[in-house]
């Protein structure tokens, strides 16, 4: 689950580490207010989204008057907002934070993330920092110091001395940083954080150390016992998450014309490779959890009969485990009641219960091909999608 | 013995008066796995399955001479689960739960370091030694015993590569469900070094998936150890929709991998097969068992 800029840095300061003043607000005369109230003569207005590059897509920007922030707000609130990680949808803007203005003077990248390779809690540190730190940490690989940190609370001297004297800090510049360090570090550990990146950490023109923006985001595995955390989601930033947790799957829509309704990810993965590999186009990738029931299926079911682009459903379903065929059966037949099935529908099942599944669906009336395995699913699906032939029961 | 486990493993279910680890553990006993006890604190010197139930993982070992132990307690105890075992110093461990947040993992990657036990797991379907010992949730009819290796990270992958060789009647030697969690206790590399050091596995066969670097690690040791028999693969998401994703951290620690063409591309450098088609997965291992010299 991941958090807002603004949401992220009220955490840290809680942890002693200072940020800029600054306030999240949902309309531009409050933006106008806030901007009053911070003082200065600039002002940064941010649009709040859970995504990166944000700077280069027009949702940074930076305001010389109190006219200025109210209009930059009115253009931002409302607004869908695309970057290189929001995907072609975009993120639409409900809320900006204004900001105190800083004139920067080095743009350096600090991170807290889990290595999956080593398993290790890691730092990351590069005085290049901001916009391009990804292309810089590919072209210029020595830019980027990684060092391993303890699972518990507590910086060991050399890996903070390390960290500092990467990114260049003078002694005082290094005090301020080592008090960034350990806060984020307490945060990390004690919230269950998956991700927490200052980029850009920056250098003013006046020498000190500034925390121009934060992301943070946390493991959902972690989430039943960080209370004030999960208080944090934002469902319009995950509308996936909220149709998985309404109806227990993970559906992503495609620009295809079959339908698929798989057993696990890996599986559900796999079979949008092999229609792709018999010349299909998939409409969705459906990932049945294990553990889901008749109704989840059916459920499942009825969303992909809702895409008007879908000309067959492709059933993929390999018992095993808490997943049985007979459950898959039952939520097809399920849905098969209340919802009218149009178009071809192609089960493949193997694996536990399947033949007691193949008799449910024999004995419901509902119409199916019978797939006997991957090659045959496709192609079948394939065929349906094409109309290409006959498709009596 | 194949890999880890064979006739002669003695297992405890910790969890085993819990809906899923009663279920499991029956299955296993009519499967053939010698299921010795269950370990549930407070219900120590009761039985369920006509089987003892102990208060720790250590009095079980003491009682039984247990060797390996299934963890289906619920995801909040699972860590502290997984720890008692890895103190008791019992030889395997495999957990079943899904849902452990990912800094435990690392805390118990730290003591599985020092520790002599080895973790499956969590949030995977298990081990199996075909025709001789089942620790895990896999269904038991679609294995034949024989002589190729597997191990996955997905699931219902792992059951759809399994039941295209015994289709084949090509049998397994000792097929491993590594679980896809991002800090798994046995990686790719941990299985493949196990089974290469396997005198009953004449070939390995490993499925992957988009995502994390084990692939790409995989590969690597690969080349390194330079195996004396076939190594065949097949990884899904080639086609994966786009995740959307925040922060730039996540893309530089994993230094451009995760790709699916990536992955591949390392393993066929390394000399492993990779099926195209996950329909063609049971095809290539016949391919390259036939093919050897």
């Amino acid at each position: 689950m991941n958090i807002h800029e603004y949401q992220a840095k009220e955490i840290l300061k809680r942890y002693g580490i200072s940020v800029p003043d600054g306030a999240a607000v949902t309309e531009p005369g409050a933006a106008r207010a806030a901007a009053q109230r911070i003082g200065g003569d600039f002002w940064a207005v941010k649009a709040q989204v859970h995504a990166g590059a944000r700077g280069k897509s027009g949702g940074v920007k930076l305001a010389r008057s109190l006219d200025e922030v109210a209009n930059l707000a009115k253009s931002m609130l409302g607004s869908r907002l695309v970057t290189e990680q929001t995907g072609a949808a975009g993120i639409q803007v409900e809320r900006v934070y204004v900001e105190a203005g800083y004139p920067v003077d080095r743009e350096l990248f600090f991170s807290i993330v889990i290595d999956r390779s080593t398993a290790q809690l890691t730092a990351l540190a590069s005085p290049r920092g901001g916009a391009e730190v990804e292309h810089l940490a590919v072209a210029l690989p020595e830019s980027m110091l990684s060092q391993v940190l303890p699972l518990t609370a507590g910086i060991p001297t050399a890996a903070s001395n390390a960290l500092a004297t990467h990114l260049e800090l003078t002694s005082a510049q290094a005090e301020t940083f080592n008090k960034v360090l350990d806060g984020a570090h307490r945060a990390f550990l004690d919230l269950d954080a998956s991700l927490l990146e200052i980029n850009p950490l920056a250098v003013t023109a006046d020498g000190a150390l500034q925390c121009l923006d934060i992301k943070m985001g946390f493991d959902d595995n972690g989430l039943y016992r960080q209370p004030d955390i999960s208080e944090l989601r934002d469902p319009n930033e995950e509308p996936d998450r909220l149709e998985r947790e309404a109806h227990g799957f993970n559906f992503t829509q495609l620009n295809g014309d079959i339908g698929c309704l798989v057993t696990g990810a890996g599986l559900a993965l796999a079979t949008i490779d092999l229609l792709k590999l018999h010349g299909g186009e998939p409409a969705n990738f459906l990932d049945l959890p294990p553990v889901a029931t008749r109704p989840h299926v059916a459920a499942a079911f009825r969303q992909i009969l809702g895409n008007p682009a879908v000309r067959t459903v492709a059933v993929n379903a390999v018992g095993g485990g808490f997943c049985h065929c007979d459950t898959i059966a039952e939520g097809l037949i399920t849905a098969s009641r209340d919802t009218a099935i149009t178009v071809p529908l192609i089960i493949r099942f193997t694996g536990t219960s399947k033949n007691h599944a193949i008799v449910l669906l024999n004995n419901s009336g509902l119409a199916f091909h019978e797939a006997h395995d991957l090659d045959e699913l496709a192609s079948l699906a394939v065929a349906a999608a094409r109309g290409g032939r006959q498709w009596q029961r | 013995m194949a890999t880890l486990i064979g006739s002669d493993t003695k297992v405890i279910c910790q969890g085993i008066t819990g809906y899923r680890g009663g279920f499991f553990s029956h299955q296993a006993i009519e499967y053939g796995t010698k299921v010795v006890g269950g370990v549930v604190p407070g219900k120590g010197g009761t039985t369920h399955l006509q089987l003892p139930v102990f208060d720790s993982v250590a009095q079980a070992m003491e009682a039984t001479g247990a060797d390996a132990s299934v963890v289906f307690v619920p995801s909040a105890a699972a860590v502290a689960a997984m720890i008692e075992a890895i103190e008791a110093a019992i030889p395997l461990v495999v957990c079943i739960t899904e849902g452990v947040p990912v800094l435990d993992m690392v805390r118990i990657k730290e003591r599985l370091a020092d520790s002599t036990t080895r973790l499956i797991g969590p949030n995977c379907p298990g081990i199996i030694t075909p025709g001789e010992c089942k620790i895990g949730i896999m269904p038991g009819s679609i294995y034949t015993p024989g002589s190729v290796g597997v191990v996955s990270r997905s699931g219902t992958l792992f059951y759809e590569a399994v039941t295209q060789l015994s289709e084949r009647d090509i049998g397994q030697s000792t097929c491993i469900g590594i679980g896809a969690d991002p800090v798994p206790g046995m990686s790719f590399v941990d299985a493949l070094s196990l089974m290469l050091d396997d005198a009953d596995t004449d070939a390995i066969l490993l499925i992957g998936e988009i995502g994390g670097d084990a692939e790409e690690e995989a590969a690597r040791f690969i080349a390194e150890r330079q195996p004396d028999r076939p190594i065949i693969a097949y990884i899904a998401g080639r086609h994966a929709p786009p995740d959307r994703r925040m922060g730039h951290a996540g893309a530089i620690i994993a230094g451009g991998l995760g790709a699916s063409e990536r992955k591949i591309e390392a393993l066929r450098e390394a000399g492993v097969q990779v099926a195209e088609s996950p329909a063609r997965i049971g095809a290539t291992v016949a391919a390259a068992l036939s093919s050897r010299p």
